[in-house]
């Protein structure tokens, strides 16, 4: 575990999920975790801004899945999951979450390690806790190659701010 | 000549396989046999297999289209439907499942499954190859779908259950066991490289048309091709969670591992960790299957079981089929934790089976799964129960006495030795089980369903199987078209019927529909997995209720397309896609929105029809409860034209449309974040309340004061129609930390109704602006918040003052079904707008855009 990263408002986690965002590839797995109100959907609405989704970033929670276009309508920019609603963990499979997750998309999950034993194989892990009223820490784990590569470099690009 | 030709397609992988054969009988006697039996052959007559890259709902159909028109068949010579089930992709299968489903429905002849893994090794034994095979499916996660066949000159032997495992543990598996194997599979381009085996040619790796035909005619010949009840026909789901897979391993080992790695608790006075579980009960599906029977060896060395043998897997899955049947598992979390069922023949219901894990008896499972299947016996008309138990067991004979059994006599010898050489008695237990007839709440009565309430379930519950033929009994006045919508947009599975005049003739959603009476089996929890199962089920009930007997009453089908779960919607498209091609019936798309848009159409139904005899929703009208503000019901009644604004809240939309014209919309503006409904739910789940968390907050807020906490009533005054919720939610929370930080306890009433007012401010604030700006004089709602009673009385009160119309839809109206979607296909229908094979469904949609 690294040293958190601090928020102090939501326009500075959107700021964050931009800085993040810079550095994703197609086939990235983010997952999100930490309670109500924290910050993740403004965190991918950053991510979402920097890989070039137009439209507003909109919750998930109900549809449990939101996929967001290129300007042409071609090319699936990103995936914004959500598993708050989700019981059990073979509604992954409900949803084809595994099948999603390995296809060439930058995908964000909200609620992400609510399934422990359903974690992808690559992933970044994005924790959000609650400091003070408008603190948020953001504490990150990486698992497999790809995200400790990618969590090395956010910290390289971040170091000294 | 009879119906011959079998159509056969998979969709489980990236590619379609597609075939039609002909049923050829092999004996010489020519003796009266049912459809498929051993001795009969298919003779394949036209294949095409080919790429899917994840198209397969919009290729499949136009596929089998141009299979049977380039080849001169004909549909009505279709004899059965043989589709793959997997395993493989399950946005693939439940696309072939679903379209086979709606394609056997609508030509009316039996559907059978095959497995997709089968199927591959069929189509590599009709080129010639023989010896050991292994067939790799990717199951995504790193992990495959293994199965091993011998492949001899007589046919395909499978040597593997289906299962999901690991690339590397099962290449290692197989090595350790000094296996010589081809390999083929679609799952050998992520995994070739995990295994040291020889690759068969890549044109073999996924499954084809021919080798459908081919594992279909092997199942036929072994006798296990299934019911061919479309109902009951469902994908292979084999992977297991890993607490699953954990207690099976742990069951599978004698419940040896610790108990505590199940669940930490406080050693606080709670003797047993498993008591703090909460067990929940649910009919058995093929999904139990592989845990049942790990559960089953367990108890059966153990002594516990009450039958006689020990069952394998198989067995369970040829009881699951059974219409006669009924089993119940019992969970404790992910985990299954027991299971009953029993056999109910001339009257009396036979136990079949108890067993409950050792970790989890002496709490009452027996008892709870025996009382579900003694009550499933009542409703099939048993009248006595029977059951075997080992002489020795008399904790389990103790039970049944306190459950109302009597010993009947013994069976000597009856049960294997449980140690030493003695075979030992069964015990027969007997109870009676009351006078209630099989007619009490039974077949309906269709002079009187239209008194019946929208929510009687009593009223779907049909004692026969689903082959009925119902009595025409025409529903006058019944006028042109009759259309049949269906809609599958997100947790409720839906169908309902519409004629001409607006008049619906059938309205009905899963939950209402019974069945176990129908199919001897349930439909599981789970979202979008039910849709697949439950939408035979829900299509039959709604004929059923609309007195239709064949398909060609009808002029026309429907089906919600967009927006939406994708997993969910696709099952209702690729279903009425089958069907509609199968019926030769038009095919109508609809948004789920406009239909939510065209809801507020049943306020006003009663005076534009002038009568509600066949209104089967029985609306109460707008206002049944006096309502300090509406007091006149008289809006409601007025007829509805555009131009109107209407708001569409729900627990995935938020947003104001300007409806200039049927199918002519703009929208105003939406949230920007979260939906007012998943705002409810939120601020409900931080509050310590249930879901969902409408109908909480709103009953919570009657008791306090809306004006008691201040939360923020973000863009209230941005002079544009967006909605943000999200700050909202986050002061609430922050709120309650603040509050209990102090130590202050927390006034739940006013915390709910001040939430619930800074809602309602704005909304109601900008809907007036809405009025005002676009100069309509008519505010209608739609959507699940619609049924919200403040929000309601909030925008009469305002809307009144102003002098503007309010028209608002029944509540039974506001929530998903599939009479608005029939609506609207009413109207899209008199416009000839219909949808092609090739269209799919879509998670996102714009209302703008005509479609």
């Amino acid at each position: 575990m690294s040293e958190p990263f601090f928020s102090s408002s939501p326009e500075q986690t959107e700021e964050l999920g931009q800085r993040l965002g810079a550095l994703l590839r197609p086939g990235d797995v983010v997952l999100l975790t930490g309670e109500l109100g924290a910050g993740k959907t403004q965190l991918t609405k950053g991510i979402a801004r920097v890989l070039g989704v137009e439209r507003p970033i909109t919750s998930p929670t109900f549809n449990l899945i939101y996929e967001y276009l290129d300007a042409r309508g071609e090319r699936v920019l990103l995936r914004h999951f959500d598993l708050y609603r989700l019981e059990h963990s073979e509604e992954l499979d409900d949803i084809d979450y595994f099948g999603l997750l390995e296809d060439s998309v930058v995908s964000v999950v909200e609620w992400g390690d609510k399934f422990p034993q359903a974690l992808p194989l690559d992933y970044l892990l994005i924790a959000f806790t609650f400091e003070d009223e408008s603190t948020r820490a953001l504490r990150f784990e990486a698992a497999g190659k790809r995200s400790q590569e990618l969590l090395m470099t956010m910290e390289e690009a971040t170091d000294g701010c | 000549m009879a119906a011959d030709l079998v159509v056969a397609f998979d969709t489980a992988s990236e590619h379609i396989a597609l075939a039609v054969g002909r049923l050829v009988d092999k004996g010489d006697d020519k003796g009266d046999r049912p459809l498929c039996h051993p001795l009969c052959h298919i003779e394949l007559l036209a294949e095409d297999n080919h790429a899917a890259m994840r198209q397969a709902n919009v290729l499949l159909m136009p596929s089998v289209d141009s299979l049977f028109r380039d080849n001169g068949l004909s549909k009505a010579d279709v004899a059965c439907v043989v589709c793959g089930l997997g395993p493989g992709s399950f946005t693939g299968v439940r696309i072939g499942v679903a379209t086979a489903k709606g394609m056997a429905r609508g030509l009316g002849v039996p559907l059978y499954g095959v497995s997709t893994l089968d199927a591959v090794a069929w189509e590599t034994w009709v080129s010639g190859l023989r010896g050991r095979i292994g067939v790799i499916a990717d199951a995504m996660r790193g992990e495959v779908y293994p199965a091993r066949f011998d492949l001899g000159d007589q046919g395909v032997v499978r040597l593997d259950s289906h299962a999901v495992t690991k690339a590397e543990v099962i290449a290692q598996q197989w090595v350790d066991a000094g296996e010589q194997l081809l390999l083929l599979g679609d799952g050998l381009g992520k995994f070739a490289a995990s295994f040291p085996f020889e690759l068969a040619q890549k044109e073999l790796w996924t499954p084809s048309g021919r080798g459908l035909l081919l594992a279909f005619e092997a199942a036929c010949a072994s006798g296990t091709q299934g019911s061919g009840e479309a109902g009951v026909v469902l994908p292979v789901y084999t992977r297991l969670s890993d607490a699953e897979e954990n207690e099976r391993k742990r069951l599978a080992s004698g419940g040896q591992i610790a108990q505590g790695a199940l669940v930490e608790v406080p050693r606080s006075g709670v003797a047993d960790p498993a008591q703090l579980e909460a067990v929940t009960y649910r009919p058995m599906a093929s999904v139990d299957l592989e845990q049942v029977s790990v559960l089953e060896a367990l108890s059966f060395s153990g002594g516990s079981a009450v039958s006689g043998e020990r069952w394998s897997q198989e067995m369970f899955a040829d009881e699951l089929a059974r219409k006669d049947r009924t089993w119940w598992v019992a969970y404790a979390g992910e985990v299954l934790v027991g299971f009953a069922g029993g056999l109910i023949v001339s009257g009396a219901l036979e136990i079949l089976d108890v067993s409950v894990a050792p970790t989890h008896r002496r709490r009452g499972i027996a008892q709870a799964l025996l009382a579900r299947v003694v009550q499933d016996g009542i409703d099939l008309g048993a009248q006595s129960a029977t059951l075997e138990v080992r002489e020795s067991n008399a904790a389990a004979q103790a039970l049944y006495v306190a459950l109302g059994f009597a010993k009947l006599g013994t069976r000597p010898d009856y049960y294997a030795p449980l140690e030493g050489a003695q075979r030992e008695a069964a015990v027969i237990m007997e109870k009676q089980l009351g006078d209630r007839t099989t007619d009490e709440g039974g077949v309906h009565d269709k002079g009187s369903v239209g008194q019946k309430g929208r929510y009687d379930s009593s009223h779907f519950s049909v004692k026969s199987g689903t082959n009925r033929t119902v009595p025409f009994v025409p529903p006058t006045p019944c006028h042109a078209p009759l259309i049949l919508a269906i809609e599958t947009s997100c947790d409720e599975t839906a169908a309902a019927v519409i004629d001409g005049n607006g008049t619906l003739l059938a309205d009905t959603v899963a939950s209402q529909v019974d069945f176990h009476a129908r199919f001897g089996g349930v439909v599981p929890e789970i979202a979008s997995r039910k849709h697949t199962e439950a939408i035979v089920g829900v299509v039959d009930a709604a004929l059923e209720e609309a007195g239709l007997s064949n398909w060609q009453q009808l002029d026309a089908l429907a089906v919600t397309y967009a927006p939406g779960l994708i997993g969910a919607l696709v099952v209702g498209v690729a279903f009425a896609k089958g069907l509609s091609w199968a019926t030769d019936l038009p095919l109508i798309r609809v948004n789920h929105l406009e239909g939510h848009i065209y809801a507020n159409r049943f306020a006003d139904n009663k005076d534009r029809m002038g009568t509600v005899q066949h209104d089967k929703r029985d609306r109460p009208p707008c206002h049944a409860e006096p309502s300090p503000f509406c007091p006149e019901p008289t809006p409601c009644h007025a007829p509805i034209e555009p131009p109107f604004v209407i708001a569409l809240l729900s627990g995935g939309h938020t947003m104001l449309v300007h409806a200039r014209a049927w199918g002519d919309y703009r929208i105003l503006g939406q949230t920007l974040d979260d939906a007012v409904g998943e705002a409810f739910d939120k601020t409900a789940k931080a509050l310590g309340l249930g879901y969902p968390g409408g109908p909480v907050i709103s009953k919570l807020a009657t008791q306090g004061d809306p004006r008691a906490i201040d939360f923020p009533r973000a863009l209230l005054h941005s002079h544009d129609y967006r909605f943000s919720l999200s700050g909202l939610k986050t002061a609430v929370i922050t709120y309650i930390k603040a509050e209990q930080a102090v130590g202050r306890p927390l006034n739940l009433p006013n915390i709910a109704a001040s939430f619930q007012q800074a809602v309602i401010d704005v909304q109601v604030a900008k809907a007036l602006m809405a009025l005002e700006e676009t100069g309509c004089t008519t505010f209608c709602i739609g959507g699940g918040v619609a049924a919200n009673r403040a929000l309601r009385d909030a925008y009469c009160q305002a809307m009144d003052s102003k002098g503007f119309n309010v028209v608002l839809p029944p509540n039974s109206a506001c929530t998903d079904n599939a009479a608005m979607i029939a609506l609207v296909a009413l109207d899209r229908y008199n416009k000839k707008n219909f949808m092609s094979l090739a269209d799919d469904a879509f998670a996102q949609s714009d209302l703008e855009k005509p479609y």
